[in-house]
């Protein structure tokens, strides 16, 4: 499987990353090399398998409905980059 | 003092706090000193908490005094930066998280604090656990300290520098792929990875969710048991935590003649796939000799197959790629974490703050990911890889089926030179081999140093047990460290 500029263009839009022409040609080849070790798998019959999304076969656990985690505002503000009037700030959206 | 404090083991420096022959400050003050004096060599830590570290030791001295303490208080801890400790800076070794304080506490630091353990700070790792070599960190990478041209392994290399050197009694790690016990392997430690969901995941910063774990890095069993039984145990905040009791780990270990008398019968798988050409001679040369030396003790060596070993790096740089893109999405530059100067408007600020935030391996890995997510490549790729990852896991069910334990290497190659890989992926994704099974699988495996090459450099030993059977890898480990001095050596 070869990855061309044009692939990877659209998938750093999908992931939200900016690239440049170097890089645009640096992923390319390498990740066209690193999906080539993926087409060993193609070798192994899979039809009958059923897909294992995690090692522990559990039901998702469930919990009271209770109140645990009380105002933490101004603690969880002090981690943004920008913040204004008890909010986080962001570039303008809307003309 | 007669002992060498550099050296000392967590079981003797517990003996030592709890006889008041040292004080925790004393002892904490010790290794600040030395990480003073070596950390700069070295790079194994990327904050260092002097303040911090001795008010706990101070706490530690009174519950000493009080009658109150465990077998870990008073005890000095190096902590992987990739578990959130409140007030204390935890960076995952990116630039995207280098002013990150967390405001909440990993399970794991909590608790470990509760027994009265002494953090000196953080140590450096790969960004994001995302590499083989800890040559990824945004802080610069770590070296071996028994050949500082080298690389410690990784991701946990600096957890791993810290305890060969001498730079902490004990450290903490997290496996996602082999990070503990690759680079416990390459440093001559000793690394245990619990079975998933045996030790909380909260407020350890996600990679890849369905197979990263935490577990103690140390330098014996015998502490790596004592560490376990600080950390593992049901989580309510961890919807992946298993919900059973946890055995009394260090009660299990057996000195002198029990220790033996435990390996008697036991039935040791050597899986024929771990045995492949790229394994050095000195690997194959050491394990050669633990097979021999685990018979001498009335073990059982035979030899077993897993026929989908060469499945298992294509099928886990599908899947821990792809949950890390998806974990990886939260850093947007909004609610924390690293923003781009003026941006222009919000797809400039994401796009920026990720490519500035992110290093080359990290970004790699979320190109990688994503692209197996997207629309028309999700069942070819992701899929696939799932349904690959099942084989995986019966490979093993199936050996068990007939052995107790499996013995392998845990790297085919002893540690390499610093920038010997790191210009290609492929290459460096190879190192992983012999180590991400057992994460695909979910089972518990301990890695253990059992011999050195022609450089004396260290090579470690992989011992995997069924689920949640920790205690026959303590033992049966435990028993090795009896009749063997491996662990005992020293690169300083």
């Amino acid at each position: 499987m070869s990855i061309d500029a044009a692939t990877v263009k659209h998938v750093a839009t999908l992931a939200r990353l900016r690239v440049t022409p170097d890089e645009v040609e640096r992923y390319a080849e390498q990740l066209s090399r690193i999906l080539s070790l993926m087409e060993a798998l193609d070798r192994l019959p899979t039809d009958a398998v059923a897909p294992m999304s995690h090692a522990v076969e559990m039901a998702i656990p469930e919990r009271e409905d209770v109140v645990c985690h009380h105002n933490q505002r101004e603690a969880l503000l002090a981690c943004a980059p920008q913040t204004e009037q008890g909010h986080f700030r962001v570039p303008k959206m809307i003309e | 003092m007669p002992v060498d404090l550099a050296r000392i083991s967590l079981q003797e420096a517990a003996l030592l706090l709890q006889s008041r022959a040292i004080s925790a400050v004393e002892l904490t003050q010790f290794f600040l000193d030395r990480i003073a004096a070596l950390n700069p060599q070295l790079n194994a830590y990327i904050t260092v908490d002097a303040a911090g570290a001795l008010l706990g030791a101070r706490l530690a001295d009174a519950r000493l005094a009080a009658g109150t303490a465990t077998p870990l208080t008073g005890i000095p801890l190096a902590v992987k930066d990739l578990f959130c400790t409140q007030g204390l800076r935890t960076t995952c070794a990116s630039r995207m998280l280098a002013d990150f304080i967390p405001p909440y506490e990993s399970t794991v630091i909590r608790r470990l604090r509760e027994a009265g353990m002494v953090i000196l700070g953080k140590s450096n790792m790969d960004e994001f656990a995302m590499g083989s070599s800890n040559e990824t960190s945004f802080f610069g990478p770590v070296c071996n300290p028994w050949d500082t041209r080298r690389i410690p392994g990784g991701s946990s290399g600096g957890s791993a520098a810290a305890v060969a050197a001498g730079l902490c009694v004990a450290a903490l790690g997290t496996d996602t792929g082999g990070s503990i016990r690759q680079p416990a392997a390459m440093t001559g430690i000793t690394g245990l990875k619990p079975t998933y969901g045996r030790v909380s995941r909260y407020g350890m910063i996600a990679f890849a969710s369905s197979l990263d774990q935490a577990g103690p890095m140390t330098r014996t069993v015998a502490d790596a048991a004592l560490l376990l039984q600080g950390m593992a145990g049901h989580d309510p905040l961890d919807s992946t935590s298993i919900d059973q009791p946890v055995a009394d780990y260090a009660a299990q270990l057996q000195s002198g003649e029990e220790a033996l008398a435990c390996l008697r019968g036991l039935r040791i798988g050597i899986p024929q796939e771990y045995f492949i050409e790229g394994v050095s001679a000195a690997v194959r040369q050491a394990l050669q000799a633990a097979m021999a030396t685990f018979t001498e003790m009335g073990a059982i060596c035979q030899p077993v197959s897993l026929p989908c070993t060469d499945y298992a790096i294509s099928t886990y740089y599908i899947i821990a790629p792809a949950e890390a893109s998806s974990n990886l999405a939260r850093y947007d530059g909004i609610r924390f974490g690293y923003r781009c100067q003026q941006p222009v408007d919000l797809l400039d600020m994401f796009a920026r703050s990720r490519s500035e935030g992110f290093g080359a391996e990290v970004k790699r890995r979320i190109m990688l990911g994503t692209y197996v997510l997207s629309s028309g490549y999700y069942d070819a790729y992701y899929r696939k890889a799932q349904k690959v990852r099942r084989l995986i896991a019966d490979d093993f069910h199936a050996a068990f089926g007939q052995v107790d334990l499996l013995l392998t290497p845990t790297a085919p190659e002893t540690a390499f030179r610093i920038g010997e890989k790191d210009a290609d992926p492929v290459k460096m994704y190879l190192s992983d081999i012999f180590t991400i099974n057992v994460n695909l699988a979910g089972l518990p495996a301990l890695s253990l140093p059992c011999g050195f090459d022609a450089h004396n450099l260290p090579i470690g030993m992989q011992l995997i047990a069924r689920p949640l059977q920790e205690s026959l890898l303590l033992t049966a480990g435990h028993g090795y460290q009896q009749v063997t001095d491996w662990h005992k050596r020293s690169p300083l």
